[in-house]
């Protein structure tokens, strides 16, 4: 079932199918190892979880088993989602290498997710993304990548990374099975109280519409993707569309170190929960319990999880907490009525995905924490916002990828626009 | 600023080596430099933003039991008379 080059993307293989018919029958399913399924170990690709068998199925799990989905297995990520190219899975684990080319990375977080979806036929993965964890790794692999409106799919039985900012979606190889993924993962679910009681998209009676090219995210481009981006757009045109240039001038400035604060205060409380009790690894509980709990952090938590963990730490403690924490919240605001402002003159953006193709492991290894950073520009807009976007294989000799970027609940729209560049 | 590495963390539960604490020391300080641009924002009478998306017809579900008793406990070790089995206090 899975090919043998497609192997690495998994943590483990399963072969569960609870009904043969449904939307979902004759596709194979993969799910990203942070999402739960019943009695199978479910890490997020973390040491500290090993061992971890969740005792109930999240909400997308039961929807695609209901639908006739077979699924065949967790997908590798970065540890807890902490990474923009995974190569920062846990401690023992492997990185993965991109399907295209095994000296390159896949892009990450959700990096296994895109290299199942790229090398398995018929297959649909359910992936993650908190800042671009979904278009980044889809970019890189040359798949298409649905991230969702917040709120659209539960999260229930996600191990989260940042409560404000996760959301499931979806990596297949066309628009066709990703659309098709998000229909029956999306929909309402009370044990997931920021789940916008809202299961049907806007309507759209339009089929062409008003695309905005904000200015900022098409500059430090890629020679290659900056002239397939042009011809991209030209394609559109001559489908009817029309372009307009816009700005999103707080974004450029404001969004990664907003992102990032608000992003790592959140996984610093959320990972307080893992201390070798409850959940995953233990030792024997001879210490007393700062010293346990301590220890077994300690030994199990990857370096970019530790950091992440200080960062997000310090981010909230008294007398730093208003001027990053707090600010950030408030960063937030400005930069989300920046989009809407936006979007009273046009119906959705547009802008390549990521400004390179997939670098090398060792390009990545020279790269400072703070570099790596920097590198999700072009998707943490939109994650922070909350908006539905998708990025969809622009035809160049290297991976690379366009995002659309729509209002809430305009996945119609985006969905639209994937369909008409892939004819 | 001063950044205190080791208080940071000794709240977040981490027991850092001599050169993890240099490391992150750097790391942190290079970062948060980075970020303080924020402090330029006019935020002034601007609402935080828990979510992004303003949920508005929020309920709170009863409190009633709808599904089974499921059993939590990952080893018979982690479990103590149906609670879980922790670290001493002292």
């Amino acid at each position: 079932m899975i090919p043998e080059k497609a192997k690495q993307y998994f943590t483990t293989k399963t072969n569960i199918q609870r009904k043969k018919q449904g939307k979902l029958q004759g596709k194979t399913i993969s799910l990203k190892d942070c999402i739960c399924l019943k009695d199978v170990e479910t890490t997020s690709s973390s040491q500290i979880l090993k061992g971890y068998k969740p005792v109930f199925n999240a909400t997308v799990v039961e929807k695609i088993l209901e639908e006739g989905g077979k699924i065949i297995g967790k997908t590798i990520q970065d540890e807890f989602g902490f990474g923009s190219f995974c190569t920062n899975t846990g401690i023992e684990y492997k990185n993965p290498q991109n399907p295209h080319d095994k000296n390159n990375v896949t892009g990450g977080s959700s990096g296994g997710s895109a290299g199942a979806a790229s090398l398995i036929p018929n297959h649909i993965a359910i992936a993650e993304s908190t800042g671009g964890s979904i278009a980044n790794p889809a970019c890189f692999c040359k798949v298409v990548g649905i991230t969702p409106t917040y709120g659209l799919v539960s999260r229930y039985g996600l191990i989260d990374y940042a409560n404000s900012l996760d959301k499931i979606g979806v990596i297949a190889k066309t628009t066709h099975d990703a659309k098709l993924g998000l229909e029956v993962i999306k929909g309402y679910d009370e044990k997931d109280s920021t789940c916008i009681k809202k299961d049907v998209y806007l309507e759209t009676k339009q089929d062409k519409f008003t695309i905005g090219i904000p200015k900022e995210y098409v500059q430090n481009l890629d020679l290659d993707i900056k002239k397939a981006f042009e011809k991209t757009i030209k394609d559109l045109k001559k489908e009817g569309h029309k372009i307009k240039h816009v700005s999103l001038p707080l974004n450029k400035k404001y969004s990664i170190p907003t992102y990032y604060i608000i992003a790592v205060s959140e996984a610093s409380t959320n990972l307080a929960k893992l201390c070798g009790l409850r959940y995953g690894k233990s030792i024997e509980k001879t210490l007393e319990f700062n010293e346990y709990f301590s220890k077994v952090r300690s030994e199990n938590f990857g370096k970019e999880a530790k950091r992440r963990i200080l960062l997000g730490t310090f981010a909230r403690m008294v007398g730093y907490r208003d001027a990053y924490y707090e600010k950030a919240l408030k960063i937030r605001t400005k930069l989300l009525q920046e989009y809407m402002n936006v979007f009273e003159e046009v119906d959705v953006l547009a802008h390549p995905t990521m400004p390179i193709f997939p670098p090398s492991f060792e390009e990545v290894d020279e790269l400072e924490p703070l570099q790596v950073y920097q590198m999700d520009l072009q998707t943490v807009g939109a994650n922070l916002a909350g908006l539905p976007h998708i990025s969809v294989p622009m035809n160049t000799t290297h991976p690379s990828g366009v995002m659309f970027t729509a209002k809430h609940f305009d996945e119609k729209t985006i969905l639209k626009l994937g369909e008409d560049l892939e004819k | 600023m001063n950044l205190d590495i080791d208080e940071i963390a000794k709240k977040a539960r981490l027991n850092l080596s001599e050169e993890e604490k240099k490391e992150f020391s750097k790391d942190l300080k290079e970062i948060t430099k980075a970020f303080a641009v924020l402090a330029e924002v006019d935020t002034s009478n601007v609402e935080k933003s828990l979510q992004p998306v303003r949920n508005e017809n929020q309920e709170l579900r009863k409190d009633k039991v709808k599904e089974k008793q499921i059993n939590p406990f990952q080893s018979e070790a982690d479990e103590h008379d149906n609670y879980f089995k922790g670290p001493r206090l002292q």
